[in-house]
């Protein structure tokens, strides 16, 4: 096991040199000049020397090599200098919002998990029965329906119509339920879905056939036989649903005022502030990474065939 | 201990199709039945269907099966799972869930779980021919080669002591030294415990070392069935033939007739 | 139910979805000038009306026909998700026929950078390009194109591989035809069937990242109607007028609903073993 996290740690590296290199060439073919960003946001007026003096201190006349490996040096470390807006660290800014959006996320997640695994089954089991039909119309009205909008009607009913949960703001798991359900229903109808895809499919598993031969009470065969295995597939998806429960979330925060991540981009984004967006593209990416490492790790320790290096046996 | 099991009349269809037409099988307690045929004759499907655990596109159309005269139904026929017959199910190699350990197969199988478990599991492995079956127990199937895979598959269904064994071409894939020690295992269950066999198997010579009947199924009906010497001194139906004068040309460099 | 099931050639699934998306394209033609209203004339007098005669939706807080301003947003976002699945398969396609028949160097670029596309969140990925290249529906098309064209060169990448191994191509290199000939000849026309399922599949996807964006206000600028902008515009009038907000995210749903249906027949179509996929 130890090995296996090795490895895959290992193979982490390169994959992240390769983001890193692109996300330098985004940030060079995309941004223009931030030399004249930088003034703006400075108010210092853009003289042809002001120009030239930014340009010097933003390091932005050393040739590109010695840029990237430079920029390189401070993404390894973490380090995206100073925000041009709050002139604070930009980890540290990070530091105040990802957190929230993280919560955001795990609470999203949860909900995932919590709705698409019992109802992926369900269905499964009931096949073409009307909790099948329930569960299919469920999951495909999630996929379909856009989350922030969700998010209003969420408040619409439960917050302005019932007056059950809070509208706006964070604080504890009242806060949490509305933003998280609607971040989280895309992800569980596309996970619902998949559930039910593999349990069919593993419906028809040769081992089952001699596990009921054997005489295993039906509890077995479904609980061990079927759900065990039928897990794995749609966990790899988990790690990719992460990505669109991170992205949701950030649309969600603005909706319920969730003082987010989501905030922070779209201020980056408004004042051009290019330490702050890079900040942000690096950090999110390596939690997004990471994530998805222990998803991987997950699956190895449920699947003896990765776990032992044996893949494809 | 149940003396006689038998099914009379079976009638399987996919879909339009007929695959199987009525065919009568029984196996006796002490007795190796043999099961010979041509590929796709629908060996594999009786057996199933014996047990109620036919795939889902095939359906029982009719049949009738006894238990010592006791006629058995739905939850009869589940309850002969295990406890009553033993299958072991053609190609084993992926009888097996990849996710469990040989371990905890037998823990499952045997309704219980500790040392006695273990304990009882190894004395089984032994049974088929584990030299060192303690080590076996807390590897994963895809670790062990596919005789090896073939071995525990037999060591399971016998766990639970049944009466019968439904062995689907138990023997195909094993080298030589351990099909002999299979054929040992089936032999001496027979001659000790009384254990009833139902062999399918395509080697004719297994048949003639173990089997007391044999009966020819082609193309969904028993062509002959008779006892084994018999039918190898005297085969009368055409398949029977084709299938002898096959076995001869393979192992003696005979020409076919 | 006595519906035709999933294997029918046309399931009620797709005609559904057809009908819905035929309906909204002709709605957003015609609907405009049936309409006597103009989405962009303001009328202070008529602020916040509800539904009547005269504005079938009702009014906006500055007196603007909502309906027209519904059906002029459909004309931003049905274009903008066409433009986006035109280039999505174009880049895709050049980038995976290229990585899939070239080879070498050129395959071992192509497929680094998309890991390198595919390792950074969709919606993060989006964000930043816009953040560098400035808010614009543009910009968004822009962003989700780049955020999206490194899974369709993927699995075009996989798709051309496996036929290269087939005969009929194999022959067609021997004879010596130019490789563009060959992937234009034999190996786009095998794929596009399989791929234009998968893009069906997506369409719904692009147009909640499309409405999305704008929600977030980084789509179109305010005068122009948008879907997503409407509802961003109208988060004021949560309680006064819920109906700005429901009917633009109904308008979305319903658009995405189509799309789906449609994508998810065609899948199950296509592929019929996935079993238990289909979309209702
Ligand atoms: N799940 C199924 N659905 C429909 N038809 C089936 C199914 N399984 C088997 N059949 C058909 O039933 C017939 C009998 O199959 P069966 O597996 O019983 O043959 P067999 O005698 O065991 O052959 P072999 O010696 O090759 O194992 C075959 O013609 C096969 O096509
Ligand atoms: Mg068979």
């Amino acid at each position: 096991m130890t090995g296996f996290i090795a490895r895959r740690l290992a193979s982490l590296v390169p994959l992240l040199l390769v983001v890193s290199l692109a996300i330098f060439v985004m940030l060079h073919l995309g941004r223009g000049d931030p030399a004249m960003d930088y003034l703006r946001l400075s108010q210092i007026p853009p003289t042809d020397a002001a120009v030239a003096q930014a340009r010097a201190d933003l390091g932005l006349d050393r040739p590109l090599a010695v840029q990237y490996l430079a920029w390189l040096g401070d993404a390894v470390r973490l380090d995206f200098g100073h925000s041009w807006v709050t002139h604070r660290a930009v980890l540290d800014d990070l530091a105040i919002f990802v957190p929230a959006t993280l919560e955001l996320t795990a609470a999203a997640l949860a909900l995932t998990l919590a709705l698409a695994l019992p109802l992926g089954v369900a269905a499964a089991l009931a096949r073409d029965r009307w909790p099948d039909h329930l569960a299919r119309a469920v999951a495909f009205l999630g996929v379909c329906v856009p989350n922030f909008w969700l998010g209003y009607v969420l408040i619409l009913v439960f917050a302005v119509g019932l007056g059950w949960l809070p509208a706006m703001g964070r604080g504890g798991l009242s806060h949490l339920l509305l933003p998280a359900i609607a971040t989280a229903a895309m992800s569980a109808g596309v996970l619902l879905r998949l559930v039910r895809a593999s349990v069919l499919g593993h419906l028809s598993a040769r081992h089952l056939l001699f596990a009921r031969a054997r005489g295993l009470p039906r509890r077995t065969v479904i609980g061990r036989h079927v759900l065990l295995n039928a897990m794995l597939p749609p966990l790899t998806a988990v790690g990719l649903t992460l990505g669109e429960l991170l992205g949701g979330a950030m649309v969600v925060e603005v909706v319920f005022g969730w003082p987010g991540v989501g905030r922070y981009a779209l201020q980056a984004i408004s004042n051009r502030d290019f330490p702050a967006l890079q900040g942000f593209v690096v950090v999110m990416t390596l939690v997004f990474v990471l994530c998805n490492l222990a998803v991987d790790i997950a699956y190895a320790w449920l699947d003896p065939r990765l776990r032992l290096g044996l893949a494809g046996r | 201990m149940a003396e006689r099991l038998s099914l009379e009349g079976l009638v399987l269809a996919s879909g339009e199709t007929e695959l199987v037409h009525g065919i009568d099988l029984a196996v006796e307690r002490g007795e190796v039945a043999a099961l010979v045929g041509n590929s796709g004759g629908g060996k594999s499907l009786s057996l199933l269907a014996w047990l109620d655990l036919l795939p889902p596109g095939v359906r029982r159309l009719a049949g009738t099966i006894r238990l010592d005269g006791t006629v058995l139904e739905g939850p009869g026929l589940a309850g002969l799972r295990g406890g009553v017959v033993g299958l072991v199910p053609q190609s084993p190699t992926s009888c097996l869930n990849p996710l469990v350990t040989i371990g905890r197969h037998f823990c499952e199988t045997l309704a219980c779980s500790g040392r006695a478990a273990r304990a009882e599991a190894a004395g089984r492995l032994a049974e088929v021919g584990f030299a060192t079956p303690e080590r076996l127990l807390g590897l994963y199937p895809c670790q062990l080669s596919g005789g090896m895979l073939q071995r525990v598959v037999i060591a399971l269904a016998l766990c639970r002591d049944p009466d019968f064994l439904f062995a689907d071409e138990a023997t195909t894939d094993l080298d030589l030294e351990s099909q002999a020690q299979v054929l040992v295992l089936l032999e001496r269950l027979r001659d000790r415990r009384g254990i009833g066999i139902l062999l399918v198997t395509h080697d004719l010579a297994v048949v003639a070392r173990l089997a007391d009947t044999a009966s020819v199924l082609q193309h969904g009906r028993i062509v002959e069935r008779r006892p084994v010497a018999d039918l190898f001194a005297s085969p009368r139906a055409a398949a029977t033939r084709a299938l002898l004068a096959a076995h001869h040309a393979l192992y003696e460099g005979g020409t076919a007739a | 139910m006595p519906l035709p099931g999933p294997t029918s050639a046309w399931p009620w699934t797709l005609r559904l979805g057809l009908a819905m998306i035929v309906l909204l394209v002709l709605a957003t033609l015609v609907g405009p000038a049936l309409l006597s209203a103009d989405p962009a004339a303001i009328d202070p007098a008529a602020r916040l009306q509800p539904a009547s005669a005269a504005h079938w939706l009702g009014t906006d807080p500055l007196g603007r026909d909502l309906l027209a301003r519904l059906l002029a947003g459909a004309r931003v976002s049905l274009g903008a998700v066409g433009l986006i699945l035109v280039l999505v398969l174009a880049i895709g396609g050049t980038a995976g026929c290229a990585a899939g028949f070239l080879g070498g160097v050129v395959d071992a670029v192509l497929m680094r950078t998309c890991d390198a596309f595919m390792t950074i969140p969709t919606l993060v990925l989006a964000l930043f390009l816009i953040g560098l290249l400035g808010t614009g529906m543009t910009n968004v098309v822009i962003a989700i194109v780049l955020s999206h064209w490194a899974w369709y060169a993927r699995l075009i990448r996989g798709m051309t591989l496996e036929l290269r191994q087939r005969d009929y191509i194999v022959a067609a290199r021997v004879a010596g035809g130019s490789r563009l000939a060959i992937v234009r000849r034999h190996v786009l026309p095998a794929i596009a069937g399989q791929i234009a399922v998968l893009a069906s599949l997506d369409l719904g996807h692009w147009m909640l990242h499309v409405a999305g964006l704008s929600f977030l206000g980084l789509g179109v600028a305010p005068p122009t109607p948008e879907w997503g902008i409407m509802i961003s515009d109208a988060r004021a009038y949560v309680w006064e007028a819920p109906r700005l907000i429901v009917l633009p995210g109904l308008a979305i749903l319903l658009t995405v609903m189509g799309f789906n249906l449609v994508g998810d027949s065609l899948r199950d179509r296509l592929d019929p073993a996935l079993g238990g996929t289909e979309a209702l």
